[in-house]
């Protein structure tokens, strides 16, 4: 009964000795494993966030170069058009050379109020466009089922009174192809005022424009969209998504209100960098924004965490695999120390047990010094 | 002998004649009437009760082929109606009443919506709250909805500066327009979904406002009523059988619309569409009450009339039973 009490104290205190330094030394690895952590996170983070708005920062230019050079055309045409007699004989070369000589354009419009080209006709807006190969070919714009007062890319510029590019659409004319009209109000100056004339357009196909987009990929998944002033998806890697889905209808169809305040952020002009759950990939994920301030889109950057932090993760599985090693040699070696130092001290508390006993014959350990 | 074959000829005549008359009936009574239905608007929730009616065969059991047009600004179902183009139209009261006037002679033969969807919409932050705000403001109206925004004005002695409004609410998102019209059922959820929340925005529904115009009935004209009864009734029985059933079965329902929208390749989505579908539900059956669908109510009819007429809009009022036919929508 006695040795049986014993036998557990003398276990003890090596181990609690044992236990008590390798807490502490845990204890020391875990802070400074946690600070690498979470620096080295945050490390990686500023890294792709400089990434990620660099890529921004490029599809945004090269957006904006090919937009300003498409809004050249009706600047100067609506310049010309201001304060002249239009005639047919005027603006019909005029239009259809400038259709011909930019293939970056789809098509162009000089598109004028009711009445204002002739004082008998309600429509007036010769439209030249390439179909197909090299010819242009030309349309009358304007009747009864087509009434262009009220189409956007006429009325926002009226109303506005300042060209805009507009929410792009399909074209169904144009094979469903998705087209973006930049159109330039002109007026008729005189010493009263200006009294707002008509419009000149320039379509675009947004194809091109997009291809540089869907050609990004960082990391594994990583992609970058392109969202309208609206939030309609303009490019992205899902096709079913484009013109149909917003950023606000898959924030609400996802239920994801974070994606919602993202996508006010974005379709405001605003740029920066967001972490977000993914509607695309159900992913958490990275965000960098950044406005095409010349339509009033705004291009995003996406990057998966995990794909982002596979590195630090590889990392930390061999920090802790070394931590396990050397912690468990560690105990090992604690335990053998205060093993070789309590022993002895067994051996007197057995011997003095024996002499209280009345046993003197009891042999002592042999006492080392120095 | 020439009796006997006069007889004889007589007698396969008479036969030969049986057999085309028995034809001819089996044809009527086996071989389903075709005819094409065309909704005022492109494929969207708002017709979800008709494209359920047409895919779940709840025409065709009543013997009648329908074939479902796509509709659009390109195709003013009014004008396809009054030109014999189709058969049957969807068209709002208010179209239908100017139609007749102006002497087309189309009848409703059901009138599926009760309750107007119709309204202003402003952002809070350009510091309207109240009617009252609206005075000497930009304002957006429809051509064709102008009515009801226009005595809602008048009621509150409002003098507000009009902007025509196109086939979106870009004008209002891009800050054209101090307040816009809008479809409770559509625009409203399409500027929800363009990013701006439904706190910032002050919202009047002309309904509310004592302007309730009952919207989207069903249309044909009277030769049509005359000369194929059974076939008027087929349809309007089968289309509120449609909607009965879509608002049992909003999820089949959405995947009938959504097949639809796809088709016609347009840019919108699963959650406008089922937004678009629950409001549709809020007016033909408000307050969840579905008794009425199918039913012109009489005083509703000459409330709209007698503001289209007092507006200039119409000449008279057309009769109130020379204009619905309530036979059709009645079980």
């Amino acid at each position: 009964m006695t040795r049986a009490t014993r036998h557990p104290k003398r276990r003890g205190l090596a181990l609690r000795l044992a236990l008590f330094i390798l807490a502490s030394t845990t204890l020391i690895f875990l802070a400074a494993f946690g600070y690498s952590h979470y620096h080295s996170r945050r490390l990686v983070l500023k890294n792709v966030s400089a990434v990620a708005m660099d890529r921004a920062a490029s599809v945004v230019l090269q957006i904006e170069i090919k937009l300003r050079s498409v809004e050249a055309i009706p600047r100067v045409v609506s310049r010309y058009l201001e304060n002249r007699t239009v005639t047919d004989e005027l603006v019909l070369p005029l239009m259809h050379d400038l259709v011909a000589g930019s293939p970056e354009i789809f098509g162009a419009a000089a598109a004028f109020e009711p009445h204002a080209f002739a004082p008998d006709q309600r429509f007036y807006a010769p439209y030249f466009y390439h179909a197909g190969s090299e010819e242009v070919t030309f349309a009358q714009l304007g009747n009864e089922t087509y009434n262009y007062f009220l189409w956007d890319w006429y009325l926002i510029p009226k109303e506005l009174n300042r060209p805009v590019w507009s929410e792009p659409y399909f074209d169904e004319g144009g094979g469903g192809i998705l087209m973006t009209t930049y159109s330039h109000p002109f007026y008729e100056r005189s010493e009263e005022g200006r009294l707002f004339r008509g419009v000149v357009t320039a379509d675009i196909s947004l194809e091109n424009l997009v291809a540089d987009i869907g050609a990004i990929s960082l990391y594994e998944t990583g992609y970058a969209f392109l969202i309208s002033n609206r939030g309609a998806f303009l490019s992205h890697p899902d096709k079913t998504l484009i013109m149909r889905e917003s950023i606000f209808s898959m924030a609400e169809a996802r239920m994801l209100p974070e994606l919602r305040i993202v996508g006010k952020a974005m379709i405001q002009g605003g740029s920066g960098f967001a972490a977000m759950t993914c509607s695309h990939t159900r992913r958490r994920s990275l965000l960098a924004y950044a406005p095409v301030t010349a339509a009033g889109w705004s291009v995003g950057v996406v990057i998966p965490e995990h794909e982002l932090y596979a590195d630090i993760r590889t990392l930390n599985r061999t920090v802790l695999a070394i931590a396990v090693a050397g912690l468990t040699l560690l105990l090992l070696v604690v335990v053998a120390i205060s093993r070789s130092i309590t022993r002895p001290l067994q051996h007197l508390v057995g011997a003095t047990a024996e002499i209280a006993k009345g046993n003197l014959d009891v042999q002592l350990p042999v006492v080392r010094t120095g | 002998m020439n009796n006997a074959r006069a007889k004889w000829i007589t007698g396969m005549l008479s036969i030969w004649l049986w057999g085309c008359l028995l034809a001819t009936g089996a044809a009527r009574g086996d071989a389903p009437v075709s005819v094409d239905f065309l909704p005022q608007w492109s494929p969207q929730s708002q017709f979800a009760g008709y494209y359920v009616a047409d895919a779940k065969g709840f025409y065709e059991r009543r013997g009648l082929t329908v074939n479902v047009l796509r509709g659009g600004p390109d195709r003013p179902a009014g004008v396809q109606l009054s030109n014999r183009r189709v058969t049957f139209t969807t068209l709002f009261l208010t179209e239908g009443i100017a139609l007749r006037d102006q002497g087309v002679p189309l009848v409703n033969i059901g009138q599926i919506v009760q309750r107007s969807a119709l309204m202003l919409v402003a952002l809070k932050k350009s510091g309207i709250r109240s009617p009252d705000d609206l005075d000497g403001r930009r304002v957006s109206v429809w051509d064709d909805f102008r009515l009801q925004p226009l005595a809602f004005f008048r009621q509150n002695h409002l003098s507000v500066s009009l902007v025509p409004q196109g086939y979106t609410p870009n004008l209002f998102l891009m800050g054209g327009v101090d307040a816009a019209s809008a479809m409770w059922y559509n625009e409203y959820h399409v500027i929800l979904n363009s990013g701006i929340d439904a706190d910032e925005l002050s919202t009047f529904l002309l309904a509310d406002y004592g302007f309730n115009f009952p919207e989207d009935g069903i249309y044909c004209l009277e030769e049509t009523l005359h000369r194929d009864p059974e076939a008027v009734r087929a349809f309007v029985q089968g289309s509120i059988e449609g909607w009965r059933y879509t608002f049992d079965h909003p999820e089949e329902a959405m995947a009938i619309v959504m097949a639809c929208v796809d088709a016609a390749n347009l840019p919108t989505n699963r959650v406008h569409q089922r937004w678009m579908l629950a409001r549709m539900g809020d007016i033909i059956c408000p307050g969840g009450n579905c008794a009425e669908m199918g039913r012109l109510n009489e005083a509703n009819y000459l409330f709209v009339a007698r503001q289209l007429r007092d507006n200039g809009i119409i000449q008279a009022i057309p009769d109130y039973q020379e204009f619905y036919d309530p036979r059709h929508a009645t079980p």
